[in-house]
């Protein structure tokens, strides 16, 4: 019997199917115009990569801020929930999330099975987030994909004051019009992305075994920054954090299917 | 002059014009903490007058604690001398922002953030965040009581219940009328009774009304002084020195009917008078003059900085301009009723409680009498009351034909606006206005 | 045919509904009133209809932010927008109390703006619960009988307060029935309901409120609108005044069965003694009914009436709402966090803006918030 778990975000869609095994194929993409759009195409993608049907799927829950618009979705979770059981099945360790998408961030805190005990997020104010490290980058003319290498590289000679990402931009600004060195400025953006994440993570307590998930869990600067700041390394899932969520949602379809604890 | 502070002055005198050539931030910035503004004698014999109202403050605090006595928190907008006069310590919670900013502009970020850990937002007054932050970090001691006024803004109501909740001491709310009138002032003075027999319950203490009555005739001296300075601003050039008049705000509330704050005001206005009649001004040459709405910016001496950049001095600002009737000592009645007034006239609870005329009417007195050349809203996120009248205020400006600028500052948290970026967009106004 | 649920659904959503129209053909003057400070007694003992401002029908807030700003509450805003825009001009006055930062400014606005109507009051609470608070109070309101005399050249008899009060006293008994009905576990009646119906009834003669909550009432018979699996709570929070953002929540299983908000129970807390003069009663019971947080010395009543309702109502959790910039609720939503702690009940913050109809994010943490309290059965 095939799952399958749809997670449509704000900058990325995420399908993952699963069997009674694990996971058979997963799929990601850029969002398109409608959450419709982008479900059907990362669906598409990731049917093709099974090698399996939309009639072979026995159920589709669907998941973040575009779930309540897939036609092909039998249920629908939030992201929360999801992202608590997905990386709780992929280290079933983790008691603690850290999500960091790319327009809000959340911290979830889990118990022994994987069900959210708490949560806390910010989804009102870009700063923190996986849009904010683009605007940054961008006012420095280089990718988002460059910037956390980048940063890992500097040093931190300037700590950026301003909370809100507007007046953030404008002082990376300031700084690269006083051509401060590249790998310097972004060091600092990390720093302040990695303190307005940490704002939010002291509402909910953070367990020895924290995860990160999320587009900007592939930013290693402010993985490493975080990691400072929290004072612990981040465990580890068995798959791409940044399809936990697809994951959790797909885990939910099969535990309704079978009407059984996932643990 | 006398030996000490000539040979301080003599140092200073030699030392400041080297701060020009000073590159990095830090030693400029100690220097500012010595008393960068300090330029004569007097200033620095009421420096050190500061100096030392804030050190008996202090020494007070420690001893109460060492010895076990109450400590009374008192909120921003409520003068020490009734409480004083019952021999106990009051400490202002939502100074403690201003001290850990002073010490260290990090370590009163940290208070902030101790605060924002707990669920508090941006848009909250950073003084009850600071106080909040403060408190959770074992940097305020516990209270025997809380006594609070109920403007003058939501942020005060609300914070006080939280305060009470989280320290369990007793409050006591200075309910302040929506007007002034007779009725409202009498209902007024009544709260002030209530405090008396509330603390009297609470601190098994009574109420020494010589103590209270001497200190308020001394207070009445301090005031005759700094009402008459403020009368001064009408001169052009102005002969003050706002940050003189602002710290003067501090000293009537904490230090209220000493010697030491009588003195301050003494110097200040004999300094202002000197000023006066020699026709001089306290900048070396005046070319702005600034009306200054809402509070000075806590964590950097914008006033200074604009004297000494373009030449522009600020007339008055809500603390700093002083208006405080005489106080009736002849009866306890009569003192009550002063008192009730002195809290409603008291700097800042004055323009911020009861209808926008409050803010209006003294504002146009100034724009009439002060000669000012343009006006400066500060806009403190914490006092959305301020934010709520903007078109009222313009209106104004907009009538009188005096250039505006509004801004957008949290007075104790330079995270919001910092430094740089309020005096950018201050230079960048008195640009465009042809002012500078 | 139309169900009572249909007409207090068009009466809410109508800034002038057809009863005001109504009311105003046959001469009535319609005076609006903000809060719950304000005694409605004194208004219709004027022979004038009260009518609770609100913010329904809203355009956005862009006239009002010329005299606001993006830091002021978007209820004030919103309803202040309304202002300039005509949607009040039927009424012939309004009467303010110096409840929040943001609503006392409305009155320095309105009468900045040059709006009618005419009549534009404030009335002066005190912020603490006291006995000479009650004093200064009583003397707010024969200030204010005073004015509507002189203003619109009526008298505002004993007799016709004494009237008044009985005629309030049972709006307010008729209401706390209706809400008593919620304590069942086949919950009859929807909090977006009674949301639609308490903007009806506080738009409109008090005579007629009074025949529609009896209609309303006896319609609650027999009806369940419980939906299965759905999750016991209860709201609180200041100007929750959307019903749509009701409809919301209970679209993803919420079933909220007790409140503390403005148009809630704290409308119909307690009733005008009978007997004394008729003044006095009415400043005793709108003095001292269920505050909100502007009152300072009254924060553990407001917290054990909560503890008290939820055990009554089997309220599974807690959601508490506020507006942004809303500093009042901030303080009190904080410290419900702290009970929530110590008394161990789940608790849901949301901050909202009032007319913000982006809800994916509110969607979020309501559903997830449910999903969580799912995973303890």
């Amino acid at each position: 019997m095939y799952y399958a778990g749809c997670d449509i975000g704000s900058l990325t869609a995420k399908a993952v199917i699963l069997d009674d095994n694990g996971i058979l194929a997963s799929s990601l993409i850029r969002v398109k115009g409608t959450a419709l759009r982008s479900a059907s195409e990362v669906m598409d993608r990731v049917l093709e990569n099974a090698g399996i049907r939309l009639d072979d799927i026995a159920l589709c829950c669907s998941t973040g801020y575009g779930r309540f618009d897939i036609p092909f979705s039998d249920m629908h979770l939030t992201e929360i929930s999801c992202h608590g059981i997905g990386a709780h099945w992929l280290n079933d360790s983790v008691r603690t999330i850290i999500d960091i998408g790319g327009q809000d961030c959340k911290v979830i805190s889990l118990d022994d099975r994987g069900l959210v005990a708490g949560f806390v997020m910010n989804d009102k104010c870009a700063a923190g987030t996986g849009r904010n490290l683009e605007i940054l980058a961008r006012a420095l003319n280089i990718t988002i994909e460059e910037l956390g290498p980048l940063a890992l590289q500097g040093g931190r000679s300037q700590s950026i004051e301003n909370t809100c990402s507007i007046f953030m931009e404008l002082e990376v600004l300031r700084m690269y019009y006083k051509k401060m060195p590249i790998p310097d400025i972004a060091s600092s953006i990390t720093e302040a992305v990695a303190r307005r994440v940490m704002a939010l993570t002291r509402s909910v307590p953070i367990n020895d075994s924290v995860c990160i998930t999320g587009g900007v869990s592939k930013n290693s600067a402010v993985v490493a920054m975080l990691e400072t700041m929290i004072e612990k390394k981040f465990v580890g899932l068995s798959h791409d954090p940044q399809l936990a969520g697809a994951v959790g949602a797909a885990l939910y379809a099969r535990q309704k299917s079978a009407r059984e604890h996932v643990c | 002059m006398t030996g000490k502070p000539l040979l301080t002055y003599i140092l200073l005198k030699y030392i400041i014009p080297l701060v020009g050539l000073v590159q990095g931030k830090g030693l400029k910035s100690s220097l500012g903490k010595l008393g960068l503004d300090v330029k004569t004698p007097t200033d620095i014999k009421i420096l050190s007058n500061d100096i030392r109202m804030l050190i008996e403050n202090f020494e007070g605090l420690i001893s109460s604690v060492e010895k076990s006595e109450p400590i009374v928190w008192a909120e921003w907008s409520v003068t020490w001398e009734l409480i004083r006069s019952f021999g106990v310590q009051p400490v202002c919670p939502e100074r403690a922002i201003l001290f850990g900013l002073g010490v260290n502009k990090n370590y009163g970020i940290k208070f902030l953030e101790e605060s924002e850990k707990m669920g508090y937002s941006n848009e909250t007054c950073s003084c009850q965040k600071g106080a909040i932050g403060a408190y959770m970090l074992g940097q305020l001691p516990q209270p025997a009581l809380l006594v609070a006024s109920s403007h003058p803004c939501d942020s005060g109501v609300s914070i006080y219940q939280t305060l009470q909740y989280l320290t369990g001491a007793p409050l006591y709310v200075l309910d302040t009328p929506y007007w002034r009138t007779e009725s409202d002032l009498k209902y007024h003075a009544g709260v002030f009774r209530g405090l008396i027999e509330f603390c009297e319950d609470h601190l098994g203490r009574k109420f020494d009304w010589d103590r209270f009555t001497a200190a308020i005739e001394e207070m009445n001296r301090a005031n005759y002084y700094l009402r008459e300075t403020c009368e001064m601003g009408r001169a052009v050039p102005l002969p003050y020195y706002i940050r003189k008049l602002d710290a003067m705000w501090f000293s009537q509330k904490e230090s209220p009917g000493t010697s030491l704050a009588t003195q301050n005001a003494k110097m200040i206005y004999d300094k202002a008078k000197k000023n006066f009649d020699k026709g001089k001004g306290v900048a070396k040459k005046e070319k702005i003059r600034v009306i200054w709405w809402d509070v000075p910016v806590g964590f950097a001496d914008i006033s200074s900085w604009m004297t000494e950049q373009y030449g522009a001095v600020v007339i008055a600002d809500y603390i700093g301009l002083h208006l405080m009737d005489q106080i009736d000592t002849s009866s306890r009645e009569s003192i009550l009723e002063g008192v009730a007034r002195a809290h409603i006239y008291h700097g800042m609870t004055r323009q911020c409680h009861g209808p926008a005329e409050f803010v209006t009417a003294e504002l146009e007195t100034l724009i009439n009498e002060y000669s000012p050349d343009c006006f400066m809203f500060s806009r403190h996120v914490g006092c959305k009351h301020n934010w709520a009248i903007g078109k009222i205020i313009r209106d104004v400006c907009r009538r009188t034909g005096l250039p505006s600028l509004f801004l957008t500052t949290d007075i104790f948290d330079p995270r919001l606006a910092s430094r740089q970026q309020i005096k950018q967009e201050i230079s960048e106004f008195f640009k465009a206005e042809g002012l500078a | 045919m139309t169900t009572v649920f249909d007409e207090i659904g068009i009466l809410s959503a109508a800034t002038e509904n057809s009863v005001i129209a109504e009311a105003r053909k046959q001469g009535k003057k319609i005076i609006g009133y903000f809060c719950s400070y304000v005694p409605e007694e004194i208004i219709t003992a004027a022979g004038m209809v009260p009518y609770r401002m609100r913010a329904v029908e809203p355009h956005g807030t862009s006239r009002a932010d010329a005299y606001y700003s993006s830091m002021n509450c978007t209820f004030s805003r919103s309803c202040f927008d309304k202002v300039l825009n005509g949607d009040f001009d039927f009424l012939d006055g309004v009467i303010f109390m110096n409840n929040c930062d943001h609503t006392r400014r409305m009155h320095d606005n309105w009468r900045h703006s040059g709006k009618g109507p005419e009549f534009i009051h404030m009335l002066y609470v005190p912020h603490v619960i006291t006995s000479d608070g009650e004093g200064k109070y009583r003397e707010g309101l024969e200030k204010l009988v005073r004015e509507l005399e002189k203003h619109y050249n009526v008298s505002i008899t004993g007799t016709a307060l004494t009237e008044a009060i009985k005629l309030h006293n049972k709006k307010r008994a008729l209401l706390r029935r209706i809400n008593e009905t919620r304590k069942s576990p086949e919950l009859p009646v929807k909090a977006s309901e009674m949301l639609r119906l308490m903007l009806s009834v506080t738009a409109m003669p008090v005579e007629h409120a009074n025949s529609l909550l009896e209609r309303f009432l006896d319609a609650l018979n027999g009806r369940n609108v419980s939906e299965p699996g759905g999750m016991r709570m209860m709201l609180a929070g200041g100007c929750v005044e959307e019903p749509e953002h009701l409809e919301m929540m209970e679209s993803l299983g919420a079933a909220i069965v007790a409140d503390y908000i403005c148009l809630g129970s704290r409308y119909a807390d307690r009733d005008v003694a009978a007997e004394g003069a008729p003044l006095s009663s009415i400043t005793e019971r709108y003095y001292r009914h269920l505050s909100c947080p502007r009152m300072m010395n009254d924060t553990r009543r407001r917290f054990d009436y909560i503890l008290d309702t939820m055990k009554d109502y089997r309220a599974r959790a807690l959601v508490a709402e506020k507006l942004k910039f809303c500093m009042l609720f901030f303080g009190e939503t904080f410290l419900y966090k702290e009970e929530s702690k110590k008394h161990g009940y789940p608790l849901l913050v949301l901050e909202r803006e009032y007319g913000d109809r982006t809800e994916g994010q509110q969607k979020t943490r309501i559903q997830a918030f449910i999903e969580q309290l799912r995973n303890f059965d």
